[in-house]
């Protein structure tokens, strides 16, 4: 087998793994990166990323493969072979490919995990306190990385039974026939949602998908810890420690500003100004939300003394807020 | 007969066609990325309250005489997706077919808000806007029309208060939250919500995007746009596709307390059929919601399987209840081009037909009890 058709195989099938696994759409990893790019230019290329052309790579991708899988056993524009019994032998040389991916996966996530254990093991010594708080970051990332990769696991059993389903298809006579490129494609696209289907069904995969969210909210909290805490021992304040101390206190429950019923006028139907009606002609539909509310104008740093920023942070009880997010503990 | 009937040369043909094809696409992209997005029917903001926005859509023909339509849309997107362009808008087909509507778009939570629960939802602001209603259009009932988890909404606000319900129509609506078909269900069932909303505050309306698009990976991410690349020289189709794209995206955050009790009380408890919800202290008994009730859900809907909607028949204690099945999916039945045009006769024909109606006007008179 030629080894240029292998390392396409292998990028196809990697492709493949990551739009059937779902991995990028798992809270946590990298769902805002590969959606939010949407009509977005790369600033380092200068090209569009957006999904449109995700998919048009994996169809290529697709198409490339099986032309030059024929192109391997002998076809050519002049003597063109069938393309029917070559389509089944690929796509059974692809799951041979996803096996052997997996192993690879699987070896280098071990050395990995192996890797991330010096954080985790106690050790004596003046470093003791940071390395502690450390490893509460490094345990909550292991164990994230661990269910990660049970669920990643699961994906690739999932394309495996994907590219069987597949297989089976298209050297199954009785069904219609396909005849086109695309065609081909979307009994691919058939497969490999109905093998995920069948798997997203089970228990089994409810739990593994919830310990990949679960602990990435654990890491997230072990992080927000780790940096709070840092931040505390250089007495650092953000903006975010001014957004915390609006958060101490509860927020107001909402209250209702409409004018009661009696209140509001009945006998016509045209609406009478209000203290909370507005009438509007023509308006269209809002397509920007209003920027988030902010209570008092963000702390300027130059402006405020140091020692009342520490005195801040003393009253906050040592809790800082991380980006727009509320610290770990604090109740809502 | 082999089922691959093409050959090495079609294969290579194909290909090459679809190169010129993506780069039509591509200039598509360019073009229409900076559009933005039309406004498919004149309307007006007439009351706001909260995060409640009161929209009233401007007649297209002689309304019929009927309690206005209040749509009550749900808290992941936008409602746009009811009007998202001319051809294909079903608040567009409702309006030529005489009836009046009014539509709540629910603003995004600040980041402040994120306490915001199901009762301030349902019970204030829904109800602020019914009342509004009532009030500037003199009339004792309105109907109510829920989409998705609006549907939801609408059924916990017809129990609280069916005094001020004349019919209720869901569409694609979940009730029972634990059939086998719900997929959503499954993948939720097990990740801390709780956790989630603690950490979080609201939850980034990407996310929820990211929980859907994990039901059909490659339906979603691949077979969708390689559709659009095969017809993108269409500029009416493309600005359609535009159209959707950018509903999908404009998803709001969903107030963190708000998500953690409907994943606990329905999700988790299902609580609404077995009759243990509670909101602003009152339970939901749909067993003896009295109202006449359109149950219309769709055949493909992997969001919201048929069986989840079906489920309202065994619940309601409503002798006037009717469900009609639709064949479309779960968006496709609001922006399809035949669902969307039968959905609207659907509606239309049951409101014309409902003898609630007639009692209705009947009781327009004695206007004192306001």
């Amino acid at each position: 087998m030629s080894a240029t058709w292998e390392a396409a195989a292998k990028a196809w099938v990697d492709a493949c793994l990551g739009a059937c696994s779902g991995q990028s759409f798992v809270p946590g990893l990298n769902p805002v990166e590969t959606f939010g790019k949407l009509f977005k230019l790369d600033p380092d290329t200068g090209l569009f990323r957006s999904p449109h052309l995700d998919a048009a790579a994996t169809f290529k991708g697709f198409g490339n493969l099986l032309r030059d899988y024929s192109a391997l056993h002998g076809g050519t524009s002049e003597s063109p072979v069938e393309l029917g019994p070559l389509v089944g032998r690929m796509v059974r040389e692809l799951r041979l490919q996803a096996a052997r991916n997996q192993l690879v996966d699987t070896e280098q996530s071990a050395q990995l995990t192996r890797w991330m254990d010096i954080f985790v093991q106690p050790i004596l010594g003046p470093g003791r306190p940071t390395h502690q708080r450390w490893s509460v970051v490094t345990g909550a990332w292991q164990a994230h990385w661990s269910a990660t990769q049970i669920l990643r696991a699961t994906h690739a059993a999932i394309l495996d039974a994907a590219l069987c389903r597949f297989a089976t298809r298209v050297e199954d006579s009785t069904g219609e026939p396909i005849t086109s490129l695309r065609g081909l494609f979307d009994e691919w696209v058939n497969c490999a949602d109905a093998a995920y289907l069948d798997e997203t069904r089970t228990s089994r995969f409810a739990v593994r998908f919830g310990d990949v969210v679960n602990s990435a909210i654990a890491l997230r909290l072990a992080w927000t810890a780790w940096l709070t805490t840092t931040l505390n021992q250089f007495g650092v304040f953000d903006v975010g420690a001014k957004d915390s101390a609006t958060d101490a206190a509860p927020p107001a429950p909402p209250q209702s500003t409409a004018p009661p019923v009696a209140e509001v006028p009945v006998a016509s139907s045209t609406v009478t100004a209000g203290p909370k009606i507005r009438r509007k002609k023509n308006s269209a539909p809002k397509t920007r939300r209003p920027p988030p509310t902010r209570l008092t104008p963000a702390p300027n740093k130059r402006a405020t003394p140091r020692a009342s920023r520490f005195k801040a942070a003393r009253q906050l009880g040592n809790e800082f807020d991380i980006g727009n997010f509320p610290s770990p503990g604090r109740k809502s | 007969m082999p089922r691959i009937s093409f050959s090495f040369e079609d294969l290579t043909a194909e290909l090459d066609a679809f190169e010129k094809k993506l780069l039509v696409a591509a200039s598509q992209l360019s073009r229409w990325q900076d559009t933005p997005p039309a406004v498919a029917t004149p309307h007006e903001v007439v009351f706001t309250h909260g995060k409640a926005t009161l929209w009233h859509f401007h007649a297209l023909a002689n309304q019929v005489k009927s309690p206005p339509v209040l749509m009550v849309y749900s808290l992941v997107n936008r409602p746009t997706m009811a009007d998202i362009d001319p051809e294909r808008s079903v608040i567009r087909a409702l309006l030529t077919r005489g009836i009046d509507v009014y539509l709540i778009d629910w603003e995004a939570p600040t980041r402040f808000e994120r306490t915001r629960g199901l009762a301030t939802y349902i019970a204030d602001e829904l109800d602020s806007c019914v009342q509004f209603i009532r009030s500037s259009r003199a009339v004792d009932k309105i109907n109510l029309l829920g989409i998705c988890q609006g549907g939801t909404f609408s059924l916990c606000y017809s129990a609280l208060h069916p005094d001020k319900i004349a019919g209720l129509i869901t569409t694609v609506t979940p009730v029972d939250f634990h059939t086998s078909e719900d997929r959503l269900g499954n993948l939720l069932r097990h990740v801390d919500i709780s956790a989630l909303v603690e950490t979080c505050g609201n939850v980034p309306g990407e996310w929820l995007n990211a929980a859907f698009f994990a039901l059909k990976p490659l339906h979603v991410t691949h077979k969708k746009y390689l559709d659009w690349i095969a017809m993108a020289d269409d500029d009416a189709a493309t600005a359609i596709f535009f159209a959707m794209e950018r509903w999908i995206f404009d998803s709001p955050a969903l107030a963190g307390v708000a998500l953690k009790e409907f994943a606990r009380a329905f999700y988790r408890d299902n609580a609404l059929v077995h009759g243990t919800l509670q909101i602003s202290g009152q339970r939901i008994v749909l067993a003896s919601l009295p109202i006449p009730i359109l149950n219309i859900f769709a055949r493909d809907d992997h969001i919201v399987p048929p069986a989840a909607s079906r489920a309202l028949r065994h619940c309601v204690g409503s002798t006037d209840y009717t469900e009609i099945e639709l064949p479309s999916g779960h968006i496709g039945i609001y922006v399809g081009g035949k669902a969307r045009n039968l959905l609207a006769d659907v509606i239309a024909e049951w409101l014309a037909a409902r003898e609630v109606l007639k009692r209705s006007r009947a009781r327009k008179a004695p206007r004192a009890k306001l």
